[in-house]
């Protein structure tokens, strides 16, 4: 199937007051099977959202593709019956955090030992991304997706308050505590690795 | 905005978020997939294993509805056992506080014996046929009993003939009542004839009651060719007293009084004999002011009489000496065919008996609902015979309840009559014309004549004002028995609760693993923010 531009989606329809009007009418007219619209949304969302999947859950790419599908059989679903009173962005993205959250939770019932542990087919390589990955991980769940999300594409706390329904006091002094959970985890990996490389030299040195 | 973070930390955890592999097109999948969910919906919707609960809910519907082809007398069982259990809350026995915390009747462990503990304590049918025969003796000796020495009860073969010497009750006991409203109306409903044609005389002068009245020919031979109602296997058992209502002696009379309100504080009470069971059946005190707005006087007066056939003269003859006779009419069915009437309606209980009887030994193991049913049914037979009995003892010896359907009108321009401390007045002269102001005239009132003269006369229903003193009494009457139908209510509700229990309970139980499926099917859109 052919993507359309967006130019032949919108030619029919009324003029937009805005970029968020407009998203918010592509996902009424894919709601309807507007297959046209469909493909506009996915043009300017899929990246993000697959992003967003991927980091929420711990970058194992074929999740993060079965939680977008399901997105936008959502979209399809129940998209006719989006009003536009709220951002079209901050709706998928919050689908998206819960279909997420959903799969995680469904993850934790089946096999909670292993999904506890990180993957070992893991996209993010380095030594520096494995740390923080890991470092990451030992956060509390909400705080884990407060990270995430906040430093997602583009995304402003004010959006990830309005995505996560909570003030954007809140979001900051919870941000703000995250972050410091996450320094103090990544600062005594490092003093135990480097603790550890210590020793490992002494023991190559000749006595 | 974050971006670009200068911190390599925050340079970090925003490539955690950050898609960097081959452009997909899983909006494509999505919309096939969508598209394969709507063609294999019912499919999908049928393979998914429902929860036990509901399997089970949705089992035990289909085999309730599945049952009403297969037993069509599922429904008239369930209808019995209903009018078991009403006749069962009916009892006075069952107390406001004792319904509250009896335990419902139920149909399964100790309600059901209770309830056939009680049903052998009164007297009622046990389920073997033993018990129904024992029943029906019951039944038999008890009515012998009532019954009057002509045999009555004990069957229609072996029932006595109808006493020759019951002569009609208007032979003996009713006054002259005339016909002089050819606008009355029988009891069934049809116009009378003329008075020429019924024979209906005037009231001779005087008020001293005329000796044998006769009964009106027209309404006689018309009683005469109803025949009695067939006996039928089916048929149904029906209160009695409808069915009897036609055969009542019935006078109709038409008054008009200087003040109906006046009239019927102080005539009205003295017409009935409570002591000796005569009761006002019905009234309506019309205020719809015709002339005088400000007067407070009721316009008229609408009012049913259940008096004893042998104090009828007497009532008749007071109205007459306090008010002005318009009209007035009655009819008195010939006492054979009242007797007779009675002996059908006997006859259509003895075989509705017999066929309870049949259907309980019809049924080698009935059930303990059908058992209630039956036992139902023979104590409204009963009912029904021992009622009988009392009415045909009554129309024997001439001293059943007549009705009186009293219409009195409000004659503005007549004087005052029930004045405070006035005598009583004087009885009216039939036929005379008085001046005005005085005594009202008896008006004859001719054919078609009645209608034209005063239709705005015409009593309308209202409600009768009541006295100021009396307005406390009626306020503490009606919060009493407000309080005492919100207990009642409550009571009934509380048992009916528990005892469709075992309806309820599964269609709760079936509504809560619905509820429990759907929402866990639907976890994933109710978890989502509703699309605004």
């Amino acid at each position: 199937m052919a993507e359309p531009s967006p130019a032949d989606i919108t030619g029919s329809t009324p003029p937009l007051t805005g970029p968020q009007a407009d998203d918010g009418r592509l996902i009424q007219r894919a709601g309807r099977g507007d297959h046209s619209a469909m493909a506009t949304l996915a043009a300017r969302y899929e990246a993000l959202l697959l992003g967003l999947a991927q980091g929420l859950m711990r970058g194992r790419e074929d999740l993060a593709r079965d939680v977008l599908q399901d997105v936008w059989i959502r979209v399809l679903k129940s998209g006719s019956a989006f009003s536009g009173q709220s951002s079209a962005k901050t709706w998928l993205y919050r689908v998206t955090i819960n279909r997420c959250h959903d799969v995680r939770a469904k993850m934790d019932r089946q096999t909670p030992a292993e999904s506890v542990r990180p993957p070992a087919e893991r996209t993010f390589d380095g030594e520096q991304s494995t740390a923080v990955t890991r470092a990451v991980e030992t956060l509390k769940p909400d705080q884990r997706m407060l990270v995430i999300l906040c430093y997602h594409s583009g995304m402003s706390h004010s959006q990830a308050a309005d995505i996560l329904g909570v003030p954007i006091g809140t979001i900051k002094s919870r941000l703000n505590t995250a972050l410091n959970d996450l320094r103090a985890a990544l600062s005594s990996r490092t003093t135990t690795h480097q603790q550890g490389a210590d020793d490992a030299r002494a023991a190559r040195r000749p006595a | 905005m974050h971006e670009p973070h200068d911190d390599p930390l925050e340079r970090e955890l925003a490539s955690l978020s950050k898609y960097t592999g081959e452009p997909t097109s899983i909006w494509q999948e999505a919309i096939d997939k969508h598209r394969r969910e709507q063609q294999q919906k019912l499919w999908v919707w049928v393979r998914r294993p429902a929860p036990a609960l509901a399997a089970a809910a949705l089992a035990l519907l289909v085999a309730s509805i599945a049952v009403r082809p297969i037993d069509p007398a599922a429904d008239e069982r369930r209808a019995a056992m209903k009018n078991a259990l009403s006749d069962w809350n009916a009892e006075p026995s069952n107390t406001l506080a004792a319904r509250a915390l009896a335990p419902a009747p139920t149909f399964g462990g100790g309600d059901a014996d209770r309830l056939l503990s009680r049903s052998a304590a009164t007297g009622a049918a046990k389920p073997t046929d033993t018990a129904v025969d024992e029943k029906l003796t019951d039944l038999a000796n008890a009515r012998e009993h009532i019954a009057t020495p002509s045999g009555l009860i004990g069957g229609s073969a072996g029932r006595g003939p109808v006493p020759s010497g019951g002569a009609p009750i208007a032979d003996k006991a009713l006054p002259a009542v005339a016909d002089r409203s050819a606008g009355n109306r029988d009891r069934t409903g049809e116009p009378m004839p003329p008075s020429g044609v019924t024979a209906a005389r005037s009231r001779p002068s005087g008020n001293a009651p005329a000796s044998a009245a006769p009964p009106e020919p027209a309404i006689a031979a018309k009683r005469e060719n109803q025949p009695p109602p067939a006996p039928s296997a089916g048929a149904a058992i029906e209160p009695i007293d409808d069915a009897f209502s036609p055969l009542d002696v019935t006078a109709e009379v038409r008054l008009q009084v200087p003040d109906v309100t006046e009239f019927y504080n102080k005539v009205v009470p003295s017409l009935v004999d409570v002591k000796n069971g005569e009761t006002f059946a019905s009234f309506a005190l019309s205020n719809a002011r015709e002339k005088d707005v400000t007067a407070g006087k009721a316009d008229a007066l609408n009012l049913t009489l259940r008096v004893s056939e042998d104090r009828l003269p007497q009532v008749l003859d007071e109205l007459r000496r306090q008010s002005t006779v318009l009209s007035e009419s009655a009819q008195t069915p010939p006492q054979a065919e009242r007797l007779r009437q009675i002996d059908s309606l006997v006859e259509l209980n003895e075989m509705a008996l017999k066929q309870v009887a049949k259907e309980a030994k019809a049924t080698p193991a009935p059930t303990k609902g059908a058992a209630l049913a039956d036992d139902a049914k023979l104590k409204k037979v009963a009912e029904n015979l021992a009622e009988l009995n009392q009415r045909r003892m009554r129309v024997e010896q001439g001293n059943d309840f007549a009705t009186v359907n009293i219409v009195a009108l409000n004659d503005f321009d007549a004087a005052p009559r029930f004045a405070p401390g006035a005598p009583a007045q004087a009885p009216t002269t039939p036929g005379a014309v008085p001046a005005r102001g005085d005594a009202a005239p008896l008006v004859m009132m001719e054919a078609g004549a009645k209608d034209a003269a005063s239709p705005a006369r015409e009593p309308a229903p209202a409600v009768l004002q009541p006295a100021p003193g009396a307005e406390t009494g009626k306020i503490t009457r009606a919060a009493r028995e407000g309080w005492s139908s919100l207990g009642d209510t409550t009571a009934d509700f509380v048992r009916s609760a528990i005892g469709t229990m075992i309806y309820w309970l599964p269609a709760l139980i079936a509504a809560v693993a619905a509820l429990w499926w759907v929402r866990r099917r639907a976890t994933d859109s109710m978890r989502e923010p509703p699309p605004q």
